[in-house]
């Protein structure tokens, strides 16, 4: 008895799964008053939670599954619950039918149900073989205004489902959150924004920094500033994540490590001094393309794609927005302040430059020279 | 369409187990195909283990044993282990899931049992969970130290992850309570991650000649090690050899192995050998990796037939079922699908990086390689040749990735 436990553990790390895990694929289309749909319960499950094989030969038959669909359909609607917020709905089975899944045959419950009054709220409660094989799912595909799908779990066994567009919801409150997170924590973009932002409320003039007298002009010069990287990099973002374009990493992650260095340098010794949108824009396109890469390793949701890549961009947006709002207050106030001038812009500005260099040489040359988050 | 009761080869140690449930030889992409009613009662549909079944009943027996007593743990533990055991033996996830069930009482205590912590680290490894399984086997050595399964089963679960030299600390202690083979293979299987493969080759060669000469489990891993050693160093005749030993004793114990039998088939398919790959596997498509290896052979042999087709299709429908499931124990596999059969580099370099992050076998570094290369992203290459430097693995096919994208 130990003998085999020895080996058997050494190899079982490598062990590929020959099968699937259990599942069960549960459709649900709710019309009105009236529900239809149908559950799909794999017959090896069936087995081993009730027995199926009735003379035990290893081969289960249609004749087989036939007789036991009293059972079968006994044993399946114990497990499953339809309510809507106020009472429970009345589901019945059918009929019994095969369908065939990517690991073999599963009975096919065709379900039937009516609510008393159409539902707004749908709440599922699923309780199938959980008992016996902890790493079942239920896999449910809802159709309820529009196409909602779950999984339950062990630890998810209900599930509450409003009409039309619960499922979307949560899509777009997902992809705003993830384009949010992305930019606060890709130091790369804070830093090349920070930098744009630094003298935001300085007048750029052949003597240096000046400070500008209204805060009108400079929040509108600004304003066009990010609005013009906006929308170039929710150009290439888009394009880029729809697959349309796809650029070598290394040449973008070069690139904008390139673009931190020029915001940094040209807060020391402007170079440009009119028509930083237009620089703006055509910086938005190189970090556009760099943020899509965070955003293929996400994936799009199939049917959701538009609504996820405008979600995605509205996060990156607010999260841009943010640190606007939190450096753009703070340089107007101590604008006058020689301190912020040559502190703050010089000192912050020189720290962003070598940054940017660190971060250009390793990505262009792919060396490793520090770590900070690059 | 329906499932016809298709004849199998033998998957298992004893005729018996082949008697596993078939896959759909005919099946659909979509997981919500058209159901239908079967034109006879006659007709099989799937195909489960008989009632004559000794491994069968044996679980019959133990899980009615536990359904009298199950807040019982030593009832409890019987079972587990002989569903784990059948599951081992035919890959399959349910019997994992019958195990974590009988468990159920302590499977949520952090101080569970220590005969549960090895069975609940052991079902957290199958399922890819492998820092929670290294949870509970710190948890069970800080205990027990001396207890030799939960040592074996870290330095198995240590190497996947990448660290052979926190591995080899582990099979250094496992002493003299494990055979002598076992505790070899554990050491050399480590080292030779370590820049000492030369010499864990020659150790293990001179503990296989010592051992009697009848196949068993640890012969036919120590020989599976020798011929992946001997692979990596570049040695192709010395591998081909090893290989057919380890075959040889794979027969011999009347097994499937199919860690072996897809090292064998990625090293015979770069051999040219694709046919010999496609006759040995045409069999064993039932089980997903040795599935991918039948068609990559088949995709080698460049006639692109209908049997080809066909495996592709399957490994797509598995590769499907399993995300929308929401698993991620196949994204090796299916990185080696997505960049070798479908054509599509940046996708696997995707699965690939992921994958890199659970699993740092020298077959995930290849996979990433190879991945990077197609894709001309050097950069993907960098985590790789940092785990290179690390562990000074000698490998003669990473070095020839590395060397073509320079």
């Amino acid at each position: 008895m130990r003998r085999w436990l020895f080996v058997w553990a050494l190899l079982v790390s490598n062990a590929v799964h020959a099968h699937k895990p259990s599942d069960s694929y549960l459709q649900l289309k709710i019309d009105d008053r009236r529900i239809g749909g149908e559950w799909d319960i794999a017959l090896r499950d069936l087995e081993y939670a009730i027995g199926i094989d009735a003379n035990g030969d290893g081969a289960i038959t249609w004749g087989e599954v036939r007789a036991q669909r009293d059972a079968i359909t006994a044993y399946a609607m114990r497990g499953l619950k339809i309510q809507t917020s106020s009472e429970p709905c009345n589901i019945s089975v059918s009929d019994l039918q095969i369908a065939d899944h990517s690991d073999g045959a599963y009975a096919a419950l065709i379900l039937n149900g009516v609510c008393e009054t159409a539902p707004k709220i749908i709440k599922v409660d699923y309780d199938l073989l959980f008992d016996l094989d902890p790493t079942h799912h239920g896999l449910l595909n809802l159709d309820f205004g529009g196409t909602q799908t779950a999984i339950f779990r062990p630890d998810l066994r209900h599930i509450e489902f409003r009409e039309n567009g619960g499922a979307a919801w949560s899509t777009f409150l997902q992809y705003l959150h993830e384009g949010l997170w992305h930019v606060w924590t890709g130091y790369d973009h804070m830093l090349f924004l920070g930098g744009l932002m630094l003298p935001a409320v300085l007048r750029r003039t052949r003597q240096g920094w000046l400070p500008a007298p209204k805060l009108g002009p400079a929040l509108l010069d600004t304003f066009r500033i990010a609005t013009a990287f906006t929308i170039a990099h929710a150009l290439t973002l888009s394009l880029a994540a729809m697959g349309v374009i796809s650029l070598p990493s290394r040449l973008v992650e070069s690139l904008v490590a390139a673009t931190v260095v020029f915001a940094g340098i040209n807060n020391l010794f402007p170079m440009a001094y009119r028509g930083l949108w237009q620089l703006a824009f055509f910086f938005g396109l190189i970090h556009g393309a760099a943020i899509a890469s965070a955003l293929l390793e996400l994936g799009l949701p199939s049917g959701q794609r538009v609504l996820a890549l405008l979600a995605f961009n509205l996060g990156v947006e607010a999260a841009q927005l943010t640190i606007v709002g939190v450096v753009l207050p703070i340089s107007f106030i101590f604008r006058y302040s020689p301190l912020y001038r040559r502190a703050v812009v010089i000192l912050g500005s020189m720290v962003i430059t070598g940054i940017g260099l660190i971060w250009l040489i390793q990505r262009a040359l792919a060396i490793h020279l520090i770590s900070f988050g690059s | 369409m329906h499932l016809a009761a298709t004849s199998r080869r033998n998957m298992g140690m004893r005729p018996i187990h082949s008697v596993i449930f078939s896959l759909g030889l005919v099946f659909s992409l979509n997981a919500y195909a058209a159901p239908y009613v079967p034109l006879s009662d006659a007709e099989v549909l799937a195909q489960v283990p008989t009632r004559l079944d000794p491994e069968a009943r044996a679980l019959a027996g133990l899980r009615q044993q536990l359904s009298k007593a199950p807040q019982n743990l030593d009832a409890a533990v019987a079972y587990a282990e002989e569903a784990l055991k059948i599951g081992h033996a035919r890959s399959d996830p349910r019997y994992y899931g019958y195990a974590e069930a009988a468990l159920g009482p302590w499977w949520a205590l952090n101080d569970a049992p220590q005969r549960v912590l090895v069975l609940r680290a052991t079902i957290h490894q199958f399922f890819h969970a492998f820092d929670s399984a290294r949870t509970d086997l710190d948890r069970a050595l800080a205990r027990n130290p001396g207890d030799s399964q939960a040592r074996l089963i870290r330095a198995t679960v240590l190497q996947v992850q990448g660290y052979p030299d926190k591995a080899l600390a582990d099979c250094g202690q496992l002493g003299q309570q494990v055979a002598v083979l076992i505790s070899t293979a554990c050491a050399s299987s480590a080292s030779s991650l370590m820049g000492r493969a030369k010499r864990a080759d020659a150790l293990l060669g001179f503990v296989l000649d010592q051992s009697k000469p009848d196949a068993t489990d640890s012969k036919l891993w120590a020989e599976t090690l020798r011929a992946e050693i001997a692979e990596r160093l570049g040695r192709t005749t010395d591998a081909q050899a090893a290989y057919q030993r380890a075959l040889a004793t794979m027969d011999a114990l009347g097994v499937n192995d199919a860690y072996l039998l897809a090292a064998w088939a990625d090293f015979s398919i770069k051999q040219g050998q694709s046919s010999v790959v496609i006759d040995r596997l045409k069999g064993l498509a039932d089980v997903d990796n040795l599935l991918l290896r039948l068609t990559l052979a088949e995709h080698a042999t460049g006639k692109h037939d209908e049997s080809f087709a066909q495996h592709k299709n399957m490994l797509e429908a598995r590769f499907a079922a399993a995300r929308q499931r929401g698993d991620a124990v196949h994204l090796r596999e299916e990185s080696i699908y997505q960049l070798h059969l479908n054509s599509d580099p940046s996708t696997a370099l995707g699965l690939a990086q992921k994958n890199w992050k659970t699993q740092r076998e020298p077959i995930d570094a290849l996979i990433l390689l190879e991945a990077a290369q197609a894709t001309h992203q050097a950069d993907a290459a960098l985590l790789v040749k940092e785990w290179m430097r690390e562990t000074q693995i000698e490998d003669e096919r990473l070095n020839a990735v590395l060397g073509a994208m320079k």
